[in-house]
């Protein structure tokens, strides 16, 4: 959409979409490297591979003095103890009380880190010489990635020695350390694979690809969208990664940041279990994944679209919200905001009321649990709210004026829309006034926020919202967004569309079986005519033979007759006497 | 098919143009117009039937041309084997009229898909060629088959590619002389082409002695027309000097014939002989004149049917088995004639491929077919990308060359049509029947006049629209403003006046005038063989004219215009890209594009007098009377889609937003437009 920059020098490199082939990070080894990085270990129960991990992070190829470890001992009988060969700075500390799990250690271990960028580490990996490194460098050229490693699984039983895992990382000898296991993380390796690298995944893909094991955040990213959810014992690196999504992060696959995984992970071991468990949880937090989102009537934590509606006359918001309510995507939140705090419940002329409409659109929907009634502060602006650490938003935001009411699957479509491009943003153009145009916008709330990361002071949004997503215009006519009927509420229930088209079908039927009947009919007499002509024809037929045979018989009398006169001629030549 | 026709006319006499005689059934003899020297007939030259297998319509044109050496005959059949689907059935005109009285019966026929079949009965023997030039014309929409002055006589074998689809040429034979006509001459300019290896006799003087090329532009100035550079003229050499032997057969006729070399005669193979490199033909000077070159037949090979956003990929141009072919993904699309004359049949099969990679490796057909080949490909719009232009194929001339190897981005849609846009301009005046024959001497006739109808309201955009007028080039313009209910000594209007460059008619008109009553005294004010309607607020790019007028010369309508593809939204600050199908025929174009002939304009009686709408009034009118409305490319022209508040009666935004083939953020015109860094004014 976009032909070229409009501003040449922007400070913070711009990544349109996932597409981060516009950053080019160092050859390993040539870096200048500057960013401090904190390796988090969350562990529980795992001092043999521990102290592997820690061998292998004490001979890195990034520099030891940017570098620090925070080991979490998540509850281990018994507790863990540091060995002897473990990088310089490293601390162990146990996980913070009142909760336990790898996400609960995880957080416990963030909210220790110091450095600039943090890399989550399991202890159950063997992270290659490069590891840190080639996951740092790309921290280096923008502080909104997210790099995660790439692992190869081991399924050995014996377990070389600290000493010998250091030896050979420092030598580089890696590869020989483990037997390599057959299975890979197929799945993720394949996303990645078919979509560039992940350059060209849409966001609602790439997100997947966020599984824990390895991964390095910027620290200032991942507290500012409140860190883990620590509620989560098992999916909460699915979760994280949505709502890095949602914080406009893009996810960067670097195949050389490589690491051995000791043992086949719970995912490879027992899948079907593991979804089985996985799948309440990520439904109810990742409205990405339709697939998880079947079942009709249903509502979720995290609503798939997140309608906002400004009070105002009560019939046209009426309208609006309650078409929005009847959409066929289920899983929508509607928003009306407005003044409610000034209503108050004084005496008052019932009917005339100066806030009358704003107290009907109160009573009408306040105990409807889709709705929010919210203070005329909550309509979105142009930034992003802030600090909202845990208000996961939904994936999507649709801002729309009361009065204008979208058909049915009209969201449905306009998200479908926006899924099929990954695109940013479309602005239906309603109507236009006077005053301009009269918009309903459907916005992707990640490109929003990768818009506000990337933006510089000054530019308007939507051109840089245009820049990282898209930003397109359509027509509200097309999209069936269209003015409310002059009369609303309707006086009469209107006819759902199943029971309009049963009607319809019936009437067609009617008319089919009529035509049926009619062309029967002819049929019949039309072979009773074919009947008769057939009867007409055998008749005729029968009358022809006997006028044939009567032929016949004249044509050989009248023979006779001239060879008898022959006959009788011949015979007075010959005998003339007789 | 051929087969066919011939068992139906067993003892017909059998011409073949752009049919190889190789592809007759043996024992039956045909005539091939495009090799065979042909004597013009006997006056008493008399058959019964006369068959003319044409391979397109665009071949079919030179047998137009040569119409004058068919016999008589009272049978007259004209097949065309590849016809592109575009066309419409070839119904010929018997015009004039009293010279087919003896036409008894007439068929037009399509037995096959993409043949069709005019077959002609006669009472008495009438001149075959007759039958043969109306079917041309029908083919190329009935438009009057004119190329300007001169009237050529040709001779020599493949001559008729110099006169495309001109009845009016006159055949002579190769040594000359130019067979008169009632009362004047036979031609005012022969050409003859001229193979090596003929009988050999002495050699007439040339006009110019061939030799040091400066002397050859000093002494040989002409007037150039318009924008266009000097071309210099080569007539004096002979053919036989180029082939680097002794003229072949001399020129009895007192006029001095401008003489080319055949195809043969510029082959690699002669020209790699012993002693080949020192002919003047080697010399990638003399090689690299235009004119060296027969023309384009523009009428038929043109941007008509460009398709803006192309299913295939890119092809590569590359020759084979002799010829040169387009190759898609190892497979042949379509191979070009030997000659290198691009034919309407070829470019049809190339319309949905994004672009031509052209390989020069196994360029074995020597230099004068490539050239010829890539011109008419250019001129009809095909994208064309090389690495880089040989030194042997100058005689694209320097803007070709600079096109065809700059390296535009063609995986994009627009960035292509640019290309292709700036590709067929370069192509259609350096290559065009009628700019080859200006190259050769003829005398250019006077460019047209267009008088640019402008009617506002609006005093602060006249200055805006005057300038869109005063950055047109390559045509010549006037401007007939006409000032709807707004004095012309307005403080806006009387600087802006003041600063226009050129003539310009000021014409006032009452507040209370309709507008269409308007626009018709403006015309009446207009001494232009044009009319433009120009819109006060729309920008124009730089060419817009000039392509209106290029696209009038391919496309023979009488009103020549564009769509608005591009429309700059103000109230969102948006542009757009609509998707919209142009260089075709068409019932709609936009109302500030209107081009139209000024006689036609008289003929349908100008505007309705209303104050709306005028514009598709005037567009049905011209329709229902029979004329022709054609639409050429929408890139050289943005419509503006102000607030509502300024124009209340004009489309809802929404209309604008269906349909989108790309939109952008801020007022962003075409390369094209060339407002590159302008802001809004």
């Amino acid at each position: 959409m976009t032909l070229d920059r409009r501003a040449g020098h922007t400070s913070v490199p711009r990544i349109r979409r996932q597409d981060f082939g516009v950053l080019t990070p160092p050859r390993l080894g040539d870096g200048e490297p500057t960013l401090t990085v904190t390796v988090v270990i969350p562990a529980h129960d795992r001092q043999e591979t521990l102290d592997l991990t820690l061998a292998a992070l004490s001979a890195q190829s990034y520099p030891a003095d940017l570098t620090d470890i925070v080991v979490v001992d998540d509850g281990s009988t018994p507790p863990l103890r540091l060995p002897e060969l473990v990088p310089p700075r490293t601390r162990l500390i146990p996980a913070r009380p009142g909760g336990w799990g790898r996400a609960w250690a995880v957080q416990t271990g963030l909210d220790a880190a110091t450095g600039d960028v943090v890399l989550v580490l399991d202890a159950d990996m063997v992270p290659h010489r490069e590891h840190v490194e080639a996951q740092l460098r790309w921290h280096h050229l923008a502080p909104y990635l997210v790099v995660l490693g790439w692992i190869d699984f081991t399924p050995a039983e014996r377990l070389p020695t600290p000493e010998q895992v250091r030896a050979s990382v420092r030598a580089g000898t890696e590869e020989s350390l483990f037997p390599l296991s057959p299975h890979r993380h197929d799945w993720a390796e394949q996303i990645i694979h078919e979509h560039d690298g992940l350059r060209t995944a849409p966001s609602s893909l790439a997100t997947r690809i966020h599984v824990g094991a390895t991964a390095s955040y910027p620290a200032a990213l991942l507290r500012s969208i409140g860190g883990l959810d620590t509620s989560l014992v098992l999916a909460e690196d699915t979760e994280l990664g949505y709502r890095l999504t949602q914080a406009g992060a893009v996810f960067v696959p670097d195949p050389e940041a490589r690491a051995w995984h000791l043992g086949l992970p719970t995912a490879m071991r027992d899948f079907a279990t593991l979804k089985r468990h996985n799948d309440p949880y990520v439904a109810d937090r990742v409205p990405y994944r339709r697939h998880l989102r079947t079942d009709p009537g249903r509502q979720w934590l995290v609503p798939y679209v997140d309608a906002y509606v400004p009070a105002g006359a009560y019939e046209d918001v009426r309208a609006t919200v309650d078409a929005l309510l009847a959409s066929s995507l289920p899983d929508i939140r509607v928003t009306i905001t407005g003044p409610w705090a000034s209503l108050g419940s004084g005496r008052r002329s019932p009917l005339r009321d100066a806030d009358l409409d704003l107290r009907l659109v109160h009573a009408t929907f306040e105990h409807d649990p889709r709705v929010r009634l919210a203070g005329e502060s909550a309509w979105p602006g142009a930034e992003p709210a802030a600090g909202a650490a845990l208000d996961v938003m939904p994936p999507f935001r649709l801002l729309i004026p009361p009065g204008w009411v979208p058909a049915r699957d009209s969201v449905e479509r306009l998200v479908g829309h926006l899924e099929a491009h990954d695109s940013g943003a479309v602005c239906l153009a309603l109507d236009e006034t006077g005053e301009g145009v009269l918009v309903a916008r459907l916005e992707r709330v990640s490109a929003l926020a990768r818009a506000a990361l990337v933006a510089e002071p000054g530019e308007r949004l939507d051109d840089v919202l245009d820049e990282v997503f898209g930003l397109e215009w359509l027509d509200g006519a097309s999209w069936d967004v269209t003015r409310r009927p002059l009369v609303y509420p309707p006086r009469r229930r209107p006819v759902p569309e199943a029971e309009r088209l049963a009607v319809r079908r019936e009437k067609e039927l009617a008319q089919l079986r009529d035509r049926t009947a009619a062309l029967r009919a002819e049929l019949a007499r039309l072979r009773k005519e074919v009947g008769k002509r057939e009867r007409d024809a055998a008749r005729w037929r029968d009358k022809a033979e006997t006028w044939r045979r009567e032929a016949v018989r004249l044509s050989r009398t009248q023979d006779r007759t001239v060879l008898r006169k022959a006959v009788r001629r011949i015979r007075s030549l010959a005998f003339p006497d007789a | 098919m051929i087969r066919e026709l011939l068992a139906d006319l067993p003892k017909a006499r059998v011409f073949l143009v752009g049919v190889g005689a190789e592809t007759l059934p043996g024992g039956v003899g045909g005539v091939d117009l495009d090799r065979d020297l042909l004597e013009p007939p006997p006056a008493t030259a008399k058959v019964h039937e006369v068959l003319v297998i044409a391979g397109t319509p665009a071949d079919l044109r030179r047998a137009s041309t040569l119409h004058k050496l068919l016999p008589e005959a009272r049978r007259v059949v004209v097949a065309v084997l590849d016809t592109p689907a575009a066309h419409p059935a070839p119904v010929p005109t018997p015009t004039p009229a009293h010279r087919w009285r003896s036409l008894t019966d007439l068929r037009v026929h399509r037995p096959k898909d993409r043949v069709w079949v005019v077959d002609a009965r006669f009472s008495a023997s009438t001149p075959a060629g007759r039958t043969v030039a109306a079917t041309a014309r029908a083919f190329a929409g009935h438009r009057l088959d004119v190329i300007a002055a001169p009237a050529a006589a040709i001779a020599g074998v493949g001559s008729a590619d110099w006169r495309p689809g001109d009845p009016n040429a006159t055949p002579a034979e190769v040594g000359g002389p130019v067979p008169d006509r009632i009362g004047a001459p036979g031609s005012d300019v022969v050409l003859r082409t001229l193979g090596a290896g003929e009988p050999t006799s002495p050699t007439p003087a040339p006009a110019d002695p061939p030799g040091d090329r400066k002397s050859v532009e000093s002494t040989a100035p002409r007037a150039s027309t318009g924008d266009r550079k000097p071309v210099e003229r080569t007539g004096g050499r002979t053919a036989a000097e180029w082939a680097g032997e002794e003229a072949s057969v001399a020129w009895t006729g007192e006029e001095t014939p401008v003489e080319r070399p055949t195809l043969r005669a510029a082959s690699w193979e002669r020209l790699g002989r012993p002693g080949g490199a020192g002919l003047p033909l080697a010399d990638p000077d003399v090689l690299g004149e235009p004119s060296m070159v027969p023309p384009v037949d523009e009428r038929l090979v043109n941007p008509q049917g460009f398709v803006t956003t192309p299913s295939r990929g890119m092809a590569s141009l590359e020759e084979r088995e002799g010829r040169w072919s387009v190759v898609l993904d190892g497979r042949l699309v379509t191979a070009f004639a030997e000659s290198g004359g691009v034919t309407d049949a070829d470019v049809s099969r190339l319309r949905q491929i994004r672009g031509l990679t052209v390989d020069w490796r196994h360029a074995h057909s020597g230099p004068l077919a490539a050239v010829r080949l890539l011109a008419g490909l250019a001129a009809a719009g095909i994208p064309l990308v090389a690495e880089s232009v040989p030194r042997w194929a100058g005689a694209l001339g320097a803007e070709l060359i600079t096109l065809v190897t700059t390296d535009p981005d063609i995986s994009n849609d627009l960035r292509r049509e640019e290309h292709s846009v700036r590709l067929r301009r370069a192509a259609l005046r350096t290559h065009g029947v009628a700019a080859r024959w200006e190259q050769l001497g003829a005398p250019a006739p006077a460019p047209p006049l267009t008088s640019v109808l402008l009617a506002t309201r609006r005093t602060d955009m006249v200055g805006f629209a005057l300038d869109q007028i005063a950055r047109q080039r390559g045509a010549r313009a006037e401007v007939v403003l006409a000032l709807h209910g707004v004095p012309r000594g307005h403080p806006d209007v009387a600087p802006a006046i003041a600063a226009f460059d050129g003539p310009l008619t000021v014409y006032e008109a009452g507040h209370d005038e309709i507008f269409g009553q308007v626009l018709n005294n403006a015309a009446a004010r207009a001494s232009g063989s044009f009319l433009l309607k120009m819109d006060d607020d729309d920008w124009y790019g730089p060419d817009f004219l000039s392509d209106l007028l290029l696209a009038h010369s391919y496309s023979g309508a009488q009103v020549v215009g564009t769509v608005p593809e591009f429309v700059y939204l103000s109230s969102i600050d948006v542009t757009v890209h609509r998707s919209q199908i142009t260089e075709q025929i068409t019932s709609f174009v936009a109302g500030g594009t209107i081009l139209v002939e000024r006689s036609a304009f008289q003929a349908v009686g100008g505007f309705r007098p209303l104050r709306r709408s005028v514009d598709t009034q005037f567009q049905e009118a011209m329709q229902a009377a029979g004329g022709q409305i054609y639409r050429t490319h929408g890139l050289g022209y943005i419509l503006r889609r102000g607030p509502a508040a300024n124009h209340t009666w004009q489309e809802p935004i929404g209309t604008f937003l269906r349909r989108n083939r790309d939109q952008w953020r801020g007022f962003r015109p075409s390369a094209l437009m060339e407002l590159d860094g302008s802001d809004l004014p």
